[in-house]
């Protein structure tokens, strides 16, 4: 989160993982702006628990969030917003989604510098 | 031909394009040499004809790579500590939470389907389109109802032809009524749900579900009066919808409508007729000549029976109870099936299970024909009885014939190919592999059991509390060196899958520490036991301030706590453990016995811990024990008292018998 953009693949990776920038690829500003609506999406969706950036990977027609997110509610909400987001996201976007998580005790075990 | 991958020829020529130095180049050639000698020696080259793969082969191939571990929870659930369900509730819990929010989403696209008509995906993936409405303004033709009916939409179809007002052909009347009949008044089980149909309860018992709609009604009475093709279509949709919901009367009625009419019914309705015989429950007898007229009348309409008219009667047959009547119409029934050269399926094996398992041990070598002749087949499922054969088998295998070679047979054929479909559901799931449980700890030693067990435990299957009564059971059987190896491992098992409120497997637990293997004064096992038995203690304290209506605990638990307590050191615990049950003594059924009494006397008495003496004197003198005087006069003789506590212990026991004691020791000094 600390890094300038031109630290990208040095001190961290990318955020979204897609083919559509490479020459001739398929729908760029497509992707983007839907990369754009699903982390706005999952902001909303799962209030003040992401510790992490919400890393999207793309992979043929699949789509999988993922990121780190605090224990604060009780596992079955988890389990409730993780069917909800899958369902209604691959409404929206029209193909597969599939979510990965990781969960921490604390925020602090994501803070690997300060400044 | 180039073998070994690379023209020795062009290799040398590769070789010359840079200078190399001699040595290097001799070894080079050598290499080369003893290269081309091998390859010289097989030198036909076999190539292998194309194998046809399917899609997902190269991903077959890939998950054989990798082993299964026992550790990870199914692989519906995240993969973390967190998010891991340690017992079957929060498995069922988190497993239809995540579906309840598939279905809040599913609620959302409905409400609010006019925001959900982007078209993203080229082609269009039906599946992600919100279902259509159908209402006063929408243009319906009979297409659409085709449409609707193919896709199974009950709801939807009524309502088109509502909108249509009757108005279609004939052929799609008979479908619409197909459908009505087919799922009378429940919709569908969406497909996607699996979840929800997972860990459902069905109904077990057989009794009449049919609800007679008024579309239904209509739909049938108009197409009966047409030509006969067309009536007998619709009385054959009748009777298998009727059958399917358990109207055995009506089915017989409109039979007996039939064959007055001479209305041509087809071999799914005569199946459905006879599944519903032993419904009729026309007494034993009869059951055998009703069979026996449907057969009959079969063949005068010419119809041939397939292997579901064959499981219909073997239902009808495992019904009945006089033994010799089942052998006969079972072999009856058997007979016919060779003679159609029929292939039984698993639904006709199920019920053979249910019918030997009137037999006892007889079922023994009828039992493993069956698994050895479905072990060379490669199972497809055709009925819904299909999936309770497994589970009936286990039981039978584990109950009836307690033979460990039967159960592992029975497991592995469900464990080969993808028999695993067959398991059915969560309830049968567990009933099969409690069955299973019990089989190989009634027939193994423990470290065998033990093995399975932890290569089935958490991962496959959670013990349910019999499971783990039997376990701790059998424990006792063994010598205490091999049963103090399980109790810490069983112990945490309990603690995982919240076995901490069955008081029954307390009582197990507790009295396998502080009986059976009772360890010597001076080991480490002692504080660790009490440590066990305060976490007991503990929880059922926490439980107690939850609730209004308090826990009982039996005398035999609160006693093995304490002497576990006071084996371990722990004795400020077992001062509070007394004074409570000198207030309240409700809280145990009983009183402590007088064994426990007695070992809970002498520890403290050899530790000179005279309060909880004192507490032991209270309690046994307010419930009116037996002994107390002698306890009184044993911690006299032992411990010297301070004045002060001798008039607490006069004030327990009374002076007499104190008294008594010093004239007898005066006595004594004369």
């Amino acid at each position: 989160m600390a890094n300038p953009p031109h630290y990208l693949a040095h001190r961290k990776s990318w955020n979204s993982w897609n083919t559509s920038n490479v020459k001739d690829g398929n729908r760029p500003s497509e992707t983007a702006v839907e990369d754009m609506f699903i982390r706005q999406f999952m902001r909303g969706t799962w209030h003040n628990l992401f510790v992490s950036e919400v890393i999207i990977k793309r992979q043929h027609n699949i789509i999988r969030i993922a990121g780190i997110i605090t224990r604060s509610i009780a596992p079955y909400k988890i389990y409730f917003l993780t069917g909800y987001t899958e369902e209604l996201l691959s409404y929206w976007l029209q193909c597969p989604i599939k979510i990965e998580l990781v969960t921490t005790d604390s925020k602090k075990d994501v803070v690997f510098k300060y400044i | 031909m180039i073998v070994g991958g690379v023209d020795p020829h062009l290799r040398s020529v590769r070789l010359l394009e840079k200078p190399i130095p001699h040595e290097k180049l001799c070894r080079e050639l050598i290499r080369l040499q003893s290269t081309t000698a091998s390859s010289t020696s097989s030198s036909d080259i076999y190539i292998p004809n194309r194998i046809e793969r399917s899609p997902t082969d190269i991903l077959k191939a890939l998950e054989s790579t990798i082993s299964r571990d026992y550790t990870a929870p199914h692989y519906k659930f995240h993969d973390d500590p967190y998010l891991t369900p340690l017992s079957k509730s929060q498995i069922r819990n988190y497993a239809l939470a995540k579906e309840s929010g598939k279905k809040t989403a599913m609620w959302i696209r409905e409400e609010h389907h006019n925001l959900f008509q982007h078209k993203v995906a080229d082609p269009e993936i039906k599946a992600f389109v919100p279902p259509p409405i159908y209402t006063e303004e929408s243009k319906v033709t009979e297409e659409t109802l085709l449409y609707e009916i193919s896709n199974a939409h009950v709801s939807n179809s009524v309502s088109i032809y509502n909108l249509l007002k009757g108005e279609v052909t004939i052929p799609t009347k008979q479908a619409l009524l197909e459908l009505l009949c087919f799922y009378n008044h429940d919709e569908p089980a969406n497909v996607e749900l699996l979840e929800s149909r997972w860990f459902q309860l069905r109904e077990k018992r057989i009794k009449n579900t049919w609800i007679s709609r008024p579309e239904i009604d209509i739909l049938f009475q108009f197409l009966k009066e047409q030509e006969p093709a067309v009536a007998a279509a619709a009385y054959n949709a009748m009777i298998c919808g009727l059958a399917k919901y358990y109207n055995g009367d009506k089915v017989w009625h409109m039979y007996k409508e039939c064959q007055e009419n001479n209305i041509p019914l087809c071999i799914e309705a005569y199946n459905g007729i006879i599944s519903m015989v032993s419904i009729l429950r026309e007494g034993e007898d009869k059951t055998k000549s009703l069979i026996t007229d449907i057969y009959k009348a079969m063949a005068t309409n010419g119809i041939t029976p397939n292997i579901h008219t064959f499981n219909a009667a073997l239902s009808a047959t495992s019904m009945l109870k006089n033994k010799r009547i089942i052998l006969d119409l079972t072999c009856n029934i058997f007979a016919d099936i060779a003679k159609f050269k029929l292939k039984p399926t698993l639904t006709t094996y199920y019920y053979v299970l249910r019918i030997l398992n009137k037999f006892d041990d007889a079922a023994y070598t009828p039992f493993i024909k069956i698994l050895k002749s479905l072990k060379e087949e490669t199972l497809t499922i055709q009925n819904a009885k299909d999936l309770y054969f497994f589970f009936v088998a286990m039981e039978m295998a584990s109950k009836q014939l307690c033979e460990r070679q039967a159960g592992e047979m029975v497991n592995e054929l469900l464990l080969s190919g993808d028999n695993y479909k067959f398991i059915g559901d969560s309830y049968k799931e567990s009933l099969y592999y409690r069955a299973y449980l019990e089989l190989i700890l009634a027939t193994e030693e423990f470290e065998t059991f033990y093995k399975i067990y932890s290569k089935l435990v958490p991962h496959v299957t959670i013990p349910e509390p019999s499971v783990m009564k039997a376990m701790l059971e059998t424990l006792q059987l063994y010598p205490a060196e091999t049963a103090i190896q399980y109790i810490p491992k069983l112990w945490s098992h309990m603690i995982m899958f919240n076995h901490l409120d069955t008081q029954y497997l307390l009582e197990s637990i507790l009295h396998l520490m502080s009986v059976h293997c009772k360890p010597v004064s001076d080991s480490s096992l002692n504080a660790q036991f009490a440590e066990i038995a305060l976490i007991i203690w503990d929880h059922i304290q926490t439980q107690n301030a939850k609730k209004i209506q308090h826990i009982i605990m039996s005398n035999t638990i609160v006693g093995n706590i304490i002497v576990l307590l006071l084996r371990g050191g722990n004795f400020d615990k077992v001062k509070e453990i007394l004074s409570l049950l000198i207030e309240s003594p409700h809280l145990i059924v009983g009183i402590l016995m007088e064994d426990y009494v007695h070992e809970i006397f002498e520890l403290c008495l050899a530790q000179a811990h005279t309060p909880i003496i004192f507490s032991l004197l209270e309690y046994i003198t307010s419930n009116h024990l037996e002994g107390a005087g002698e306890m009184a006069r044993k911690l006299e003789k032992t411990i010297s008292l301070t004045p002060t506590q001798k008039d607490m212990l006069i004030n327990l026991v009374g002076n007499d018998i104190l008294e008594l004691q010093l004239s007898n020791e005066l006595n004594e000094a004369k």
